[in-house]
């Protein structure tokens, strides 16, 4: 269960994919587990990897590596899954480590520049800078939204 | 604690009764009918009763005059809806002590209530 | 009352118990007019607007409760008098409309608003129709007040208030007895100042030798509580209690004021004693002769008084019941000042808005709902109350927290009976403690799962009721059957089946059934009928609505699809059932005119959404000319389910019990492939398709040659096919939980369970799995 933090604005939850930092506003981090064991459900997009039992309720989780196009990587002991919560509906993330949780100021957040990759573009709500390196922060909602055409959609 | 044994076919009444009462440190017992009202009474020796007199089966004034049976002393405030004037009156000679009409104030009832205890 | 907090819960009460009784009247009413006969249900629908009428009074709601009030005289005067003759038609409408407005009022109330303006037109409607009653019965009603009145003439005399020596008093000599003056006043707006007095008087009289009052009639007399309430009343009388004890018992007079009780010397007393009884000149024997005799209540003196009546004690029993039905003409017009009287504070003039439907309660053991058709002794509520079956309210969360937990228990009984270390261990004694452990188990798991579960009766009365509605308007013969109504399923079911299925009755008599004149034309001698039937099948419930109507044409369906570019291949290749599919598509209609019942037939395509949410399908079928039929199937969705394991691959299946007729290897009988490739099995001489769940579910599998794994026969509907997996792995019973709404919908997948072990399995829905 998340910390009870006083504020939790402008508190993210910082983790690493493939040697980059990410992060997510806290107040939708609802758990965060080792790895464990994820149960195939059939005919879902490729990013979607299945269901797990969390402590009874059943979770679909994801990952973002494949969700941002990257390739897929071999979950090692410090793969994590961060669990999400948005308006009841529980996903959680798959990522490579979890960093921190740390306070970013919102004076250090500047706007994402263009990537190559559209699909990256629209799960980015930010730059951020943590400790003097940049810090992507994703925006919960288009993470979390289920189809891919809803990842795509151009309204901005 | 005082008791209170409110007799009303109507779950509504009896409930709000109760929660006037209950806020008034009274012990609340709620009977659904005559035979209840007779029954309960014997159990729990309540200080005073109110009884509605427009029940089915056994009627509430048939509940009185038992009740007074068991117990001259018994305090029974009779609770009724207008244009009953006459079932009113015949549960005074039955016993009753007094009586009020339906619709009351909280006020009212408590007053009633307390001054026969 | 100024307490706020308080109200919330009197408001969530009010509409809770109003609602019931709603509902429990609606189907009395309705009950009567099928029956033609009122008389069984009079007595529990007067009770029934009784409190109805009560109740609204407490809360304020004077609309309600006038409507109450005249729906209750209206029900009274036909309870008590014999000889009306009631025209059924007329006090169901009357009643039904009554209904409405509570309905609609009650429903506004949860909504956080005030209920309805009070419907005038409706109350004298009603009262009119009361009056007509009255005035057909007018005669033998005037007989009887004459010959009352008569009796009555003769007894004009003069009794003292009421004196029953008590022992104690009369037994004193009168030197210890003590005269007392007591007056007070009522405080304003109590009502009733005359029999209020009239308690004062009766409770102190067994304590006083004798007294008098002035006003000296204070029962029968209306204008005695004029003079009381200008004048005040006061009481002289003699009794041997002590003053403590009589300034005790006048502490006890509520609303009192200015309350005065002064000792009074036996002289004043005396001579006022005379001047009371007008016997100034007579002697003091006499007037103790005349308080030694039995004295009763006083009777009326004045010649204008209406209402005469004789005061003995045990007249009151039957004489009650003859005045109550004179006070059917109680002027009405004093009600609504009386209620504007006691409102001074803002009872349930605040918006409450509070939210019913977390707190929504559900009784606990069925409410014995009636069956409209059963003409059993029909009980009156009350009754059923004091007999052996009590009910109590519990709140859903508390109910759902029960439900999850005895899910658990289930797991956790796995658990322990499935565990590992146990694995080839040899207990005879704890085989036998677990056997029993799951039995009771069992049993808990099904009584909590019933409590859920409630009978379809209450949807389908609503059914009966927008039927009657729909076909007055629309002006055609329609007979309306039921079956199945004690039916349960879900609660949850109950709230959502509702709105399609009366969408799908709307449709059937707007446009299947046709109009009486039509029906003649093409020669259909039969009644137009539609039957709503409700029935478990295979772990389902099947709700239907059929009709002998026009059915519905194909060939219009095909030709509106087309026009809108809808089909997908050839008219000819659509099967009949793929054809009404297409009346489930928004905005699909070949309705010419829209009607004020069903729209455009637009609403098919919500009816289609709203069974789906409840896990539900929906199928049409109609012969052209004929009728249709639209039925819906709804899983019971029950929690737990026994259900065969399997698995394909790391995957692991779950398959409902009741869907599996056998299961064997595919080595033992022949397996032929057809021209495109289609896998079949034959058994005992009949053909069945092979799936494949490898195949289905895009599951990566070692095992792909037939003969290497195991198929198992699923029916359903009638349909049958062989699902081919790794292999078998056992009985087990499961929580059912929902999938996430976060992933996508399969088809043959109807939820997850998760197993003893922690493992998740996937549900097969056999009805995905053999409709191919």
């Amino acid at each position: 269960m998340s910390e009870v933090i006083d504020t939790q604005k402008g508190k993210y939850l910082t983790f690493e994919i493939d040697g980059d930092a990410y992060g997510l506003e806290i107040q939708h981090v609802d758990d965060i587990i080792g790895i464990q064991e994820i149960t195939e459900v059939p005919r879902q997009p490729e990013y979607v990897q299945g269901v797990i039992n969390l402590r009874g309720k059943i979770v679909p989780t994801m990952d973002v590596r494949i969700r941002f196009g990257k390739d897929y990587r071999d979950y090692d002991d410090r793969t994590c899954i961060v669990v999400l919560d948005m308006k009841g509906t529980s996903v959680g993330i798959v990522v490579d480590r979890v960093l921190e949780v740390t306070q970013i100021s919102e004076d250090t957040i500047s706007e994402p520049p263009g990537f190559e990759n559209e699909s990256d573009k629209k799960f980015i709500a930010g730059i951020g800078k943590y400790e003097n390196e940049p810090v992507i922060l994703l925006d919960c909602n288009r993470l979390l939204s289920q189809s891919e055409s809803d990842a795509f959609s151009t309204t901005e | 604690m005082k008791k209170l044994l409110v007799v009303d076919d109507a779950e509504f009444m009896r409930r709000s009764l109760k929660l006037i009462f209950e806020s008034e440190s009274f012990e609340v017992i709620e009977a659904e009918d005559g035979y209840a009202a007779v029954k309960l009474f014997k159990q729990h020796a309540p200080d005073v009763v109110t009884m509605d007199i427009n029940m089915p089966g056994k009627t509430g004034i048939e509940a009185i005059k038992e009740i007074k049976a068991i117990d001259p002393s018994a305090k029974i405030i009779v609770v009724t809806a207008m244009g009953t004037e006459e079932m009113i009156r015949e549960s005074i000679q039955q016993g009753a002590s007094n009586f009020i009409i339906k619709p009351f104030e909280e006020d009212q009832i408590k007053e009633v209530v307390k001054k026969l205890v | 009352m100024t307490d706020t907090p308080k109200l919330e819960p009197m408001l969530e009460m009010y509409v809770y118990e109003t609602i019931q009784l709603i509902d429990r009247l609606e189907q009395l009413i309705m009950d009567s007019e099928v029956s033609g006969d009122l008389s069984e249900g009079m007595e529990e629908i007067f009770r029934i607007m009784h409190t109805i009428k009560g109740n609204s009074m407490m809360m304020m709601f004077e609309g309600i409760a006038e409507l109450g009030h005249v729906t209750e005289d209206l029900f009274d005067y036909l309870r008590k008098t014999e000889s009306v003759q009631p025209d059924y038609e007329k006090i169901t409408d009357l009643v039904l409309d009554g209904i409405d407005h509570i309905k609609t009022s009650v429903h506004q109330l949860q909504e956080g608003d005030d209920p309805l303006e009070k419907p005038e037109g409706l109350i004298d409607e009603i009262k009119e129709y009361l009056d007509s009653l009255t005035f057909m019965n007018l005669d033998d009603a005037t007989i009887a007040e004459d010959e009352k009145d008569e009796s009555d003439q003769d007894k004009q005399k003069y009794y003292i208030a009421p004196v029953k020596g008590d022992e104690k008093t009369t037994s004193k000599p009168p030197e210890t007895l003590r005269a007392y003056e007591v007056v007070f006043r009522f405080s304003e707006g109590c009502e009733m100042e005359n029999i209020r007095a009239f308690s004062v008087v009766h409770g102190f009289k067994d304590n006083s030798v004798d007294m008098l009052h002035i006003p000296k009639e204070i029962v029968e007399d209306e204008n005695a509580i004029d003079e009381i309430k200008q004048n005040g009343f006061k009481m002289l009388f003699r009794t041997g209690d002590s003053d403590e004890s009589v300034r005790a018992y006048f502490d006890t007079v509520a609303f009192s004021e200015g309350m005065s009780i002064n000792l009074m010397s036996n002289e004043d007393y005396d001579r006022a004693l005379r001047t009371y009884l007008g016997l100034d000149d007579v002697s003091e024997d006499a007037v103790e002769a005349l308080e030694q005799s039995e004295i009763i209540e006083p009777e009326i003196i004045e010649p204008e008084t209406i209402e005469a009546e004789s005061m003995k004690p045990d007249a009151f029993v039957d004489e009650n019941v003859q005045v109550e039905s004179d006070a059917v003409s109680t002027p009405m017009e004093d009600l609504p000042s009386q209620v504007a009287d006691t409102i001074e504070n803002e009872i349930g003039k605040d918006k409450q808005g509070e939210n019913l439907d977390e707190n929504q309660k559900i009784d606990v053991e069925k409410q014995g709902i009636q069956k409209s058709t059963d003409k059993k002794t029909k009980k009156s509520k009350p009754e059923v109350k004091s007999s052996a079956q009590n009910y109590i309210s519990v709140g859903i969360p508390k109910v759902d927290k029960l439900m999850d937990l005895v899910g658990e228990l289930v797991v956790s009984e796995s658990m322990v009976t499935r565990n590992p270390d146990l694995v080839d261990v040899q207990l005879e004694n704890f085989d036998k403690a677990v056997r029993q452990h799951r039995i009771i188990i069992n049993e808990l798991q099904d009584i909590v799962m019933s409590i859920r579960m409630m009978p379809l009766a209450m949807t389908f009365q609503k059914m009966n009721r927008l039927v009657r509605d729909m076909k007055k308007k629309v002006g055609k013969d329609i007979d309306f059957e039921l079956r199945g109504q004690e039916t349960e399923v879900d609660k949850n079911v109950i709230e959502q089946i509702g709105d399609p299925l009366m969408h799908i009755i709307r449709n059937s008599i707007d446009h299947g059934i046709e109009s009486n004149d039509l029906r003649e034309e093409r020669g259909k001698k039969e009644r137009a009928k539609i039957v709503l039937e409700a029935k478990h099948s295979g772990g389902d419930v099947w709700i239907t609505v059929k009709d002998n109507g026009q059915g519905i044409d194909p060939e219009k369906i095909l030709s509106k699809a087309e026009t809108r570019g809808l089909l997908l291949k050839p008219k000819e290749e659509y099967s009949d059932r793929e054809v009404y599919n297409f009346l489930f598509h928004s905005g699909f209609s070949t309705k010419e005119k829209v009607t004020e019942f069903s729209g455009r037939g637009v609403g098919l395509d919500v009816v289609a959404r709203n069974v789906e949410a409840l896990g539900g399908t929906i199928i049409i079928d109609s012969e052209v000319g004929r009728g249709s039929e639209f039925a819906i199937r709804i899983p019971l969705t029950l929690a737990i389910i026994d259900g065969m394991m399997m698995s394909v691959n790391k995957s692991i299946f779950v398959l409902p019990i009741t869907a599996i007729k056998e299961s064997f290897s595919a080595k033992e009988h022949d397996v032929i492939v057809d021209p495109e490739g289609n896998e079949m099995c034959m058994i005992r001489g009949v053909c069945y398709p092979i799936l494949r769940l490898h195949n289905r579910f895009e599951i990566n599998t070692e095992c792909r040659d037939i003969n290497d794994g195991i198929l198992i026969m699923t029916e359903y509907d009638g349909n049958v096919s062989l699902l081919f997996a790794d292999a078998i792995l056992g009985e087990q019973q499961v929580v059912v939980k929902n999938l996430s709404s976060f992933l996508e919908k399969v088809d043959g997948i109807s939820g997850c369970a998760l197993l003893g072990d922690g493992r998740i399995s996937l549900i097969l829905d056999p009805a995905g799995l053999v409709n191919m």
